[in-house]
């Protein structure tokens, strides 16, 4: 039994930092959802994107000769938030405005061009190749359970979820407190009339993406830096999966974004760990399933009401 | 009246000359070149492109094949067996009629389909899954052992570390799936104890699942059947989380890549891959000029493409011409002289011999390797 609980706290460990990067990404999908009704389906490539710039940041920091794993780690995080959140905002002003008033059908379209473009585009500038670096952090705490099974939690894991408990607070607090995130909230409840009481309702859009671009930039160069792996394709699988997270969360829902990513990670990682890692996706996509079977809205979604 | 007409027929034998050798020098004869040139495997490729490139030098220096000069086309297939399949067909518009590749099995199980209905002659330096020869094809041969002479050997070598508790892992691929398959059944039968048998899915960032699955079933010793991304994330992931089991991999995992995308978590990796023949005697001269352009002829595949092509040469000259039946039928006879050792093809196109063809070696996390005993 003793030895079930270490086990299972191994589990938990991996489950929830794979769950953390899903959360920060969804929390992309899900605002620009909520706001603008149409899913940004370049946001994978945007993670991507952020992880290949901290790789470089990174790479270009170690040649200055500063050899700090933490300077390191916060230069990159900070300058990948940057970048990203300027591509953030040019995607919507490129690929979204122009037609957001159209039919939903074209503005999806344009997002799947947009992250087929951005795909390509560091594919030319990066080359094909995944890009590998060595880890920057290492080490662990484990606790040896009486049978002799070492439930382990590495410095970055820990890293990795103190860094988006920081984000998920900081976040929440935007959105509550400040003016800026009560004009988002009235901009998601109603744009026309948001903007009929002199909110800028542009404006307010493009501070979404640019929170989504750069809570993605957070787990691209976590994630990154913990992997030490990066591929021009890493965008899609992970975009897919925060999508699925977000939608499990209740898409338009903040709160929601979070809980889906924590709940995907960790079904990913019980699957993985007590059935098999080849049937994790079952197991998970299973749960989306049965999730949507019975609340439709997601976990923490509000049931849409049809406007007349 | 005389001196016209031995002009016109100097000035038409001018032209024919002319003519002639316009033509020659049109149809130099196309080698391709088929493999991962792009994607995470594209480190194979570029093995197989430094191995190919340096025998159409030597080739050419010598004045080609028959007289006519190489010319290399590269197919990037990817791995991915739909672009296989798809970079095949577009060898065969081309007009290439041998090609040296393709390198992981699962691309070249389909491609050679197409091959062998175009009569394209086919040498693979990598693939090693032993269904590939099994089904009875004229036109593909191969430079490396089967998967079922890996494998057990590939067991020996875990078995002979003494192992309590092995797990055998695979990605599911052709190559992976093929040769994990062949170490289980090998280790099973020496009375080894497999507690798991696994899949995990390839091109994933996240494996701590598994590592923790090895941890719970107190493994000291996994295999893993696939290629090197996955390796390196596996052994950066269990070392990070207190697995403390001994790491083994065939030859897909066997090259420097493993150690840059691992660290120092790849040191003491033990992997089995065909016999480096860097070390040779008889190559330091090749070895030496292969340095010179900065490309490491130890690299698992650098020397068994330039051997294919070598052979693939030696045998068109044999036939005497560039037909596909005649250059399969002397590739079928007689023995060739290569880089990596004497070869001679069975009627399956596998070489004779191919147990002894692979060797373990033992990495270290500064990217070298050295030779288990």
């Amino acid at each position: 039994m003793i030895e079930q609980a270490y086990l299972f706290l191994d589990h938990m460990f991996n489950g929830l930092t794979v769950g953390s990067a899903y959360a920060l990404i969804a929390i992309g999908y899900t605002m620009v959802y909520g706001i603008i009704g149409m899913i940004n389906f370049a946001h994978g490539e945007v993670y991507m994107m952020s992880a290949y710039i901290g790789f470089l940041v990174i790479g270009g920091m170690t040649m200055l000769g500063i050899d700090s794993s933490i300077i390191l780690l916060a230069g990159a995080m900070l300058v990948s938030i940057i970048i990203s959140s300027v591509y953030g905002f040019s995607i919507e002003r490129v690929a979204y405005r122009p037609v957001r008033r159209q039919n939903r059908l074209i503005a999806l379209i344009s997002a799947i061009g947009m992250s087929i473009f951005l795909q390509n585009y560091i594919l030319l500038g990066q080359s094909s190749r995944n890009i590998s670096m060595q880890p920057l952090v290492s080490g662990n705490w484990s606790m040896m359970s009486p049978g002799g099974f070492e439930a382990s939690l590495s410095y970055m894991q820990a890293a990795i979820w103190v860094v988006t408990l920081v984000a998920m607070i900081g976040l929440t607090l935007f959105v509550s407190r400040t003016r800026l995130g009560r004009a988002c909230r009235a901009t998601s409840e109603d744009m026309t009339m948001a903007s009929l009481l002199g909110i800028n309702t542009n404006n307010v859009i493009s501070i979404t993406f640019i929170i989504g671009a750069s809570m993605a930039a957070i787990a691209g160069v976590m994630l990154g830096t913990y992997y030490g792996d990066i591929s021009p394709f890493m965008g899609f699988i992970m975009g897919l999966k925060a999508f699925t997270a977000a939608v499990l969360g209740g898409i338009g829902s903040i709160p929601g974004a979070m809980l889906g990513g924590i709940v995907l990670g960790m079904t990913e990682a019980m699957a993985a760990g007590y059935f098999s890692a080849e049937y994790k996706d079952v197991v998970s996509f299973g749960l989306l399933i049965l999730v949507l079977l019975f609340r439709p809205y997601g976990l923490l979604g509000k049931p849409e009401v049809e406007k007349v | 009246m005389k001196i016209k007409l031995s002009r016109k027929v100097l000035g038409l034998a001018v032209a024919s000359a002319l003519l002639g050798s316009a033509v020659s020098a049109q149809a130099d004869v196309k080698i391709g070149v088929a493999g991962p040139f792009s994607g995470p495997l594209a480190q194979f490729g570029q093995m197989q492109i430094d191995g190919i490139n340096m025998a159409a030098k030597h080739l050419n220096a010598k004045g080609g094949i028959n007289g006519e000069k190489i010319e290399i086309v590269q197919y990037d297939d990817a791995c991915e067996p739909k672009q296989a399949t798809s970079v095949a067909n577009q060898a065969v518009n081309d007009g290439v009629m041998f090609i040296i590749g393709h390198l992981c099995s699962s691309s070249t199980l389909p491609a050679s389909d197409v091959y062998e209905d175009e009569g394209v002659v086919m040498i693979t330096p990598a693939s090693t899954n032993p269904e590939i020869t099994e089904r009875g094809y004229e036109f593909l041969f191969r430079t490396v052992g089967r998967d079922d002479q890996q494998g057990p050997f590939a067991a020996q070598v875990v078995a002979n570390t003494k192992p309590k508790k092995v797990a055998v892992i695979h990605d599911k691929s052709a190559y992976g799936e093929g040769l994990a398959s062949q170490v289980k059944s090998t280790l099973d039968s020496l009375g080894v104890n497999v507690v798991l048998f696994e899949a995990i899915t390839p091109n994933e960032a996240d494996y701590s699942p598994l590592i923790t699955k090895l941890k719970s079933n107190k493994i000291d010793a996994m295999f893993f059947g696939g290629y090197d991304p996955e390796m390196a994330k596996i052994m950066r992931q269990g070392r990070e989380s207190g697995f403390n089991g001994q790491f083994f991999g065939g030859d897909g995992v066997s090259n420097s890549k493993v150690v840059e995308g691992a660290g120092p978590a790849a040191d003491g990796l033990i992997a089995t891959q065909p016999k480096a023949f860097d070390g040779d005697p008889r190559n330091a001269a090749l070895v030496a000029e292969f340095k010179a352009v900065g490309i490491n002829a130890s690299d698992t595949f650098v020397l068994p493409t330039y051997a294919a092509t070598i052979a693939l040469a030696q045998a068109i000259e044999k036939a005497g011409e560039f037909d596909g039946d005649a250059v399969i039928k002397a590739l079928r006879t007689g023995t060739y002289k290569t880089a990596v050792g004497n070869i001679t093809w069975d009627a399956k196109g596998d070489i004779k011999g191919g147990e002894n063809t692979f060797a373990a070696y033992r990495w270290s996390a500064d990217g070298t390797f050295k030779l288990v005993d």
